[in-house]
């Protein structure tokens, strides 16, 4: 007997499937009520549950440019590789906190991982992205999103990130990048290329652009299925999609608690 | 009455069209990704025409992620004329709207 139908194994169970956000708030941002908001469009717009976690690890030193109130600020984001072992789940989308979904095009990805998917390339929505890592080195991965399913080769890559981020200083030296903050798409980048053999192979990438709004926000507001997207320089107007939003004051206010209502009302 | 200063600030907040039109494409060429059998295609008229015109109601065609997918030739191109018909129809409105958007 041959034939396509005869191809699933009905004593095969259903795999458990759902959504990972790591947040862990700091002296002026609160990350777990921004995740709190991200799991309402999630549970809208994928169906799926979502665990939010924080990371047990101890943070590192971590400072970033706050957009919003232009000064360095604290940020938290060690421990990414705990997600492996944390996630209830086995198939899991493990995502930013400030990753906004708004469509459903992540459940493809989710149904043809293998191992794993991460998101291979990031278009700033105001300005083409530099995607590299460093002046000589790997074309950057993006952390923010990342599929994966609970198998071996998975496993390794969760724990090659965590070597990386322990040896941190000396894979900067390796790969040759300026060291400065740990940042987990440099820790991802780096374990997938050793992981496939030192070779970048865009088999693990999920074959479309995350977009990021790296500008401070005025508004987002969606109207017949459109965003239109108020920042300090410049309005945009593009299709209702998943956001990565880099202003966490917009996050935070009023006007995303409304757009998150329209969204899910839609 | 607008100042100089306000006008000049008006313009730097209005939209630009082609960087709204570019947006749209790319959502456009995310949306044209259909699962099957384990699989990711990316839905073209190529494959359309190729299903079409194809004889053999079993082959195999090869995914965005170079695996070569088992596929039954009439369930994949209506797959793949449904998602194709819809998010062309999706853009063609889009487009129209951000036609009448204010442009730069």
């Amino acid at each position: 007997m041959s034939g396509i139908s005869n191809m699933k194994n009905s004593n095969v169970s259903e795999k458990s499937k759902g959504v990972l956000i790591f947040a862990k708030n700091t002296e002026t941002i609160d990350y777990v009520a921004i995740a709190r908001r991200a799991e309402q469009l999630i549970n809208h717009y994928l169906n799926l549950p979502v665990t939010i976690v924080e990371p047990t690890v101890e943070s590192t030193t971590n400072v970033r440019y706050n957009i919003d109130s232009n000064k360095f600020e604290q940020w938290n984001n060690s421990g990414r590789y705990q997600a492996y072992e944390l996630s209830p789940y086995d198939q899991t989308i493990l995502l930013d906190s400030d990753y906004l979904v708004m469509d459903d095009n992540l459940l493809k990805i989710l149904e043809v991982t293998d191992d794993y998917k991460i998101a291979g390339s990031n278009d700033y929505i105001n300005q083409p992205t530099s995607n590299s890592i460093g002046k000589y080195s790997l074309e950057s991965l993006w952390a923010t999103v990342i599929v994966f399913n609970k198998t071996p080769k998975s496993k390794m890559l969760f724990d090659l990130v965590k070597r990386i981020e322990k040896y941190y200083a000396y894979y900067s030296k390796l790969y040759n990048f300026p060291r400065g903050n740990y940042r987990n798409d440099y820790a991802f980048t780096i374990a997938d290329n050793m992981l496939n053999g030192y070779i970048q192979d865009s088999s693990n990438y999920i074959p479309w652009a995350i977009k990021t709004v790296n500008q401070q926000v005025n508004n987002i507001v969606l109207r017949d299925n459109q965003l239109i997207i108020k920042t300090k320089d410049q309005g945009y107007v593009i299709p209702k999609q998943n956001l990565h939003i880099i202003s966490k004051e917009f996050l935070l206010s009023d006007q995303c608690e409304q757009l998150i209502k329209e969204a899910t009302n839609a | 009455m607008s100042t100089p200063e306000q006008i000049v600030d008006q313009i730097k907040v209005a939209t630009d069209y082609q960087k709204n039109k570019k947006q749209l494409k790319e959502k456009i060429l995310t949306d044209l990704h259909v699962t099957y059998n384990g699989g990711l295609f990316l839905i073209t008229t190529d494959l359309i025409s190729f299903l079409a015109t194809w004889t053999n109601e079993e082959l195999f065609l090869e995914d965005v992620y170079n695996n070569p997918i088992k596929v039954k030739r009439e369930e994949l191109l209506t797959k793949a004329k449904e998602c194709y018909q819809a998010v062309m129809n999706e853009w063609h409105i889009e487009h129209e709207k951000l036609k009448r958007v204010r442009k730069i």
